[in-house]
């Protein structure tokens, strides 16, 4: 069997973009409930944040919060729930 | 300071730049006569989401899982691992093997999408996040 997963490093994307990016999606997780809350999902559609939810009963529950952000094509893309509380980059 | 609309913008062209290379480099290495061939079956704007995770510390993992075993959807997903802690496991020969992150390193997991394409092996893996 051939398996075709892997880690790659030299793949050209900035250290300091990649640090950027996960300061900005720890400090989101670290907002108050109520400021996460602003980016609600809304009208049934998975963007924005949340929780997984269970969709069998002999599933272990799944434990975890995310935020889900559409970024392509432009149309799908609900600005409206993107964070703005900025980050201090460190 | 930075803003998260900024930096995700960015990260955005950045990972469709590598995930075009990705895919450019399996219709190569399937042989496929044409090296667009995934480019012309996802379109010329594919479909991009981001999903920003954390698995907070539960003291029963009995009781639960981060995130439980599956395979990907989708075309290919690229991910950045938590740089301290091994979440993420595949499944290897009946075996769940942890997968050690290497700072500043993505790991390629290829979607149903992409593998029902590709006729030549299975390729989605199944994987979950302790």
């Amino acid at each position: 069997m051939v398996y075709y997963f892997s880690q790659i490093v030299n793949h050209g994307i900035p250290h300091s973009l990649i640090n950027e990016i996960k300061a900005v999606a720890k400090d989101f997780f670290n907002l108050p409930l109520e400021e996460k809350q602003k980016s609600a999902p809304q009208r049934g559609n998975p963007q924005g944040y949340g929780q997984l939810f269970v969709t069998a009963e002999d599933q272990t529950l799944d434990w975890g919060d995310m935020l889900v952000l559409f970024l392509r094509p432009n149309q799908i893309k609900n600005l409206a729930l993107w964070p703005t509380v900025p980050t201090n980059l460190r | 300071m930075i803003n998260c609309r900024d930096t995700v913008e960015r990260y955005a062209l950045e990972v469709e730049r590598v995930a075009q290379e990705l895919l450019s480099l399996f219709a190569e290495n399937l042989h496929l006569e044409d090296a667009d061939y995934f480019k012309n079956v996802f379109g010329s704007e594919p479909m991009n989401s981001m999903r920003m995770n954390v698995y907070p510390a539960f003291p029963r993992p009995d009781l639960v899982l981060g995130l439980s075993p599956h395979a990907d959807g989708g075309g290919v997903t690229l991910l950045l691992q938590d740089d301290e802690t091994v979440g993420l496991h595949v499944r290897k020969n009946n075996q769940w093997i942890p997968v050690e992150p290497i700072p500043h390193a993505l790991v390629i997991n290829i979607g149903g999408m992409v593998e029902v394409i590709m006729p030549i092996a299975p390729f989605c893996f199944k994987y979950f996040i302790s």
